[in-house]
């Protein structure tokens, strides 16, 4: 089961922020299609957030095909099956990790290839 | 509510009623006792002559009896700051008042059952007491013979009090609001009124039977021939005047301090202080003149103004009647300090 | 939300907004307190929809205290009018039963246990739910025979909260629960507290301090300060409809004509604004920016302190 936690000085919407975790966790692999969600009060009880905010987040997930609730059951994950193979992912994270290497084999410290990346990646929105 | 006065009463309760049942038992053991020897030697002691050693042997026996008037005497003070004092203000100071205010239950419902259990408790405590004390001393009682020596340590007043020093406890609890001061208040007011009472108020709820007698002189002692009065009434007042109603003296003795005194001018003149000239002659002092001429002189000096005493006194058959009297008094004032307070509690603690 | 167009027609207990029935919890009209000679509550209007978490949020001594004790019903009025579900704060045992509280530094009977309070609340209350009381016990780590008056702070104020919710209130008022508290104890106050939002209807109205607290459970959002209200409004409405503008250097007079502004502040070459927004913002000289809560806060606390400039507050910040 997912674990979430807030990050409240991020400056995103904390709604938007149990979304992003959601998704990273079915990109990952973490979260498999059938997966139950921690119900709401699960979720408040550990991070002591307001209710809304958990469910207008699932309310998002379930608008973006992400998860499906069964009224007195939960609210599960759905994921369609052929999407993001694991396969993709291993060469991609290999690549990463070499490049990782490069940049600091360059000198970059932690802060310079963060900033690096995020520039790169905004500059090439899809 | 009940639950929650009672859990939190029934430490106190408990010291309480363990004293009195203690209590009880010993004045049981210690009150036949007295009872036995009271039947089997006082009531008898006319017929062998014997009664000043008898009753001298009694009042030896029955030495408990100061300490358990002091006991009477004190227990409604002890119930109002311990048990009135508290009640309202050491909520009010830590404030759990809120914690229950905010519950179910309104504030008026709080504090009347808060007053009624521990009200109740204090009737009980203090009748319990003066009932027992009352019962213990009634052979003694019997002896002195002076049943208003002992007026506010027997029978029904003390229950009064006890509920009057309760009421102005919570009174002054709910309006200081600490419970320090609260209980300091209540022992300095509840004994001010006490004492005023007892000094000023008791001897003017009834009107008191005056009677008049002739005040003389006779070789013994100043004799007071007024009717009806005995031992077991109530000695209001006692007061010596001239034929015009002029009061020259209190209590038996003329003059300034009560003293009698008479003095010598030079030319041989005798006055008695605060009167006059005594209009007889005195026998020459300087040879040594008889005491009993001297003392014939100053009768005759004394009969010549027609000195009255007047005595003011309560009879003994009103007794009951004035404790009834006294503890409706101190209920009404008990239950007009009660309305206060839970009006207050009501209105001004907001 | 539109602010143009809102139509009231006032029934006994809510009002009608744009077609939607809104049951309004609380109602205040001009209310205030004053002790002595100090108002520490003036002029507060207000009216709070059921169904939320509200905060309350504002500098010491700006009135929370005063006006959460006046919806409690600890407290009269000495001015305006208070309504609490439909009348009077308090009025008899039944409204007593559907309001809860929790006050600051929250009071317990010091020799009596913990399970004794749980009697205690299960006899002064016609609704009790023992089970639940006993649950949240256990769960929150209390030992049901420890004397009350030997619990941390952390542990009595749960023992309030829990004295408080385990009557089903409809309404729950809480007076800066977490400010005495550590961390760890703010989080698992804070985590029953949402516990119980989830499980049921209930109103919340909390106040603190800390916005950063009121951040994370409030979707509704009071500004108290100099005893006034400063706003009071949804949170997501107050986020979407205030922004940050940056731009060179100008004077009152040259700031965007349809923006309200809340809080300037100058440098030399810099002026920084937030605004609460009419309409869109004119002129492409402005940066815009979205606001922090916090900032959106401090913004109203700090107007209210300086009334007298409403509503433009200005600032020189030190170059």
């Amino acid at each position: 089961m997912i674990e979430f936690y807030l990050d409240q000085k991020s400056g995103v919407t904390p709604y938007l922020q149990l979304v992003h975790q959601v998704r990273r966790a079915i990109k990952l692999g973490l979260l498999h299609d059938g997966d139950q969600l921690p119900t709401v009060k699960e979720v408040v009880g550990r991070i002591a957030i307001n209710p809304n905010t958990v469910s207008k987040a699932y309310r998002e997930l379930e608008y973006q095909g992400l998860a499906a609730a069964r009224t007195g059951v939960g609210t599960f994950v759905t994921v369609a099956p052929n999407e993001e193979p694991v396969a993709t992912l291993r060469p991609l994270r290999r690549d990463l990790q070499r490049w990782l290497a490069r940049a600091r084999e360059a000198g970059l410290d932690d802060e310079s290839i963060e900033a690096l990346f995020i520039e790169s990646f905004r500059a090439h929105p899809r | 509510m009940i639950w929650l006065t009672w859990r939190q009463f029934r430490l106190q309760a408990a010291v309480v009623a363990g004293v009195l049942i203690a209590l009880g038992i010993l004045l049981a053991l210690n009150g036949s006792h007295l009872v036995h020897l009271y039947d089997t030697s006082v009531a008898t002691c006319g017929h062998h002559n014997d009664c000043p050693s008898v009753t001298q042997n009694f009042e030896s026996q029955a030495k408990w009896d100061h300490v358990l008037n002091g006991l009477v005497l004190v227990t409604p003070a002890l119930i109002g700051v311990f048990w009135g004092a508290p009640l309202v203000a050491r909520e009010l100071e830590t404030r759990t008042n809120w914690l229950a205010w905010t519950q179910s239950v309104t504030r008026t419902k709080w504090l009347v059952i808060k007053l009624a259990v521990v009200g109740v408790a204090s009737i009980l405590a203090a009748g319990l007491i003066s009932l027992m004390v009352t019962w213990w001393a009634s052979p003694y009682d019997r002896l002195l013979g002076m049943p208003y020596n002992v007026f506010d340590q027997r029978d029904l007043v003390p229950i009064a009090y006890a509920l009057f020093a309760f009421a102005l406890g919570v009174a002054a609890g709910a309006l200081i609001r600490k419970t320090l001061p609260a209980m300091a208040v209540t022992l300095v007011g509840f004994t001010a009124v006490r004492i005023a009472f007892a000094q000023w108020v008791r001897q003017r709820i009834f009107t008191p039977v005056h009677t008049t007698g002739v005040f003389t002189l006779t070789p013994t002692s100043f004799h007071i021939t007024p009717g009806g009065f005995g031992s077991r009434d109530w000695l209001i007042s006692e007061e010596v005047v001239t034929s015009t109603g002029r009061i020259v003296g209190y209590n038996g003795g003329i003059g300034p301090n009560g003293a009698t005194n008479f003095s010598n001018t030079s030319n041989g003149v005798v006055s008695l202080t605060g009167i006059g000239r005594c209009p007889n002659k005195f026998p020459s002092l300087r040879p040594a003149g008889s005491t009993s001429e001297l003392q014939a002189a100053e009768g005759r000096c004394i009969n010549s103004f027609h000195l009255h005493t007047i005595v003011t006194y309560l009879p003994s058959s009103r007794y009951w009647a004035l404790q009834w009297s006294e503890a409706a008094i101190f209920v009404i004032g008990a239950v007009m300090l009660l309305a206060l307070s839970i009006w207050w509690v009501r209105k001004r603690i907001a | 939300m539109t602010r143009a167009s809102k139509h009231y027609s006032s029934s006994p207990f809510g009002r009608i907004l744009d077609s939607h029935v809104v049951t309004l919890i609380l109602e205040a009209t001009k209310l205030g307190k004053r002790y002595r000679h100090k108002w520490a509550l003036s002029d507060c209007t207000l009216s709070i929809p059921e169904g939320h978490v509200v905060g309350i949020v504002g500098p010491n001594g700006s009135g929370k205290s005063t006006l959460l004790n006046l919806a409690a019903g600890l407290l009269a009025p000495s001015s305006g009018k208070l309504n609490v579900l439909g009348g009077p704060p308090a009025r008899d045992a039944i409204v007593l039963g559907r309001v809860g509280f929790v006050a600051q530094d929250p009071p317990v009977f010091s020799s009596l246990s913990v399970n004794d309070h749980l009697r205690f609340g299960a006899h002064l209350n016609r609704r009790w739910d023992t089970a639940l009381a006993e649950h949240r016990i256990e769960d929150v780590g209390l030992d049901p025979k420890q004397r009350a008056g030997k619990l941390s702070g952390g542990q009595r104020a749960q023992l309030a909260l829990i004295l408080a919710i385990a009557k089903h209130p409809e309404l729950l008022l809480l007076d800066e629960p977490v400010a005495s508290l550590d961390p760890l104890a703010r989080r698992e106050f804070l985590q029953v507290l949402m516990e119980t939002v989830a499980e049921g209807q209930v109103t919340i109205v909390l106040s603190s301090h800390l916005v950063s607290d009121i951040e994370r459970v409030c979707d509704y959002l009071i500004v108290l300060a100099d005893s006034r209200v400063q706003v009071a409004s949804q949170v997501e409405e107050l986020l979407s409809s205030h922004h940050r503008l940056i731009g060179a250097r100008c004077d009152p007079h040259d700031y965007p004509a349809n923006q309200a502004v809340i809080d300037s502040s100058h440098t030399d070459r810099q002026s920084n604004l937030i605004v609460r927004s009419d309409g869109p913002v004119l002129g492409e000289s402005w940066t815009i920016e979205p606001v922090s809560l916090e900032d959106l806060v401090l913004a109203y606390m700090t107007r209210g302190r300086h009334p007298g400039s409403h509503p433009r507050n200005d600032r020189e910040v030190g170059a």
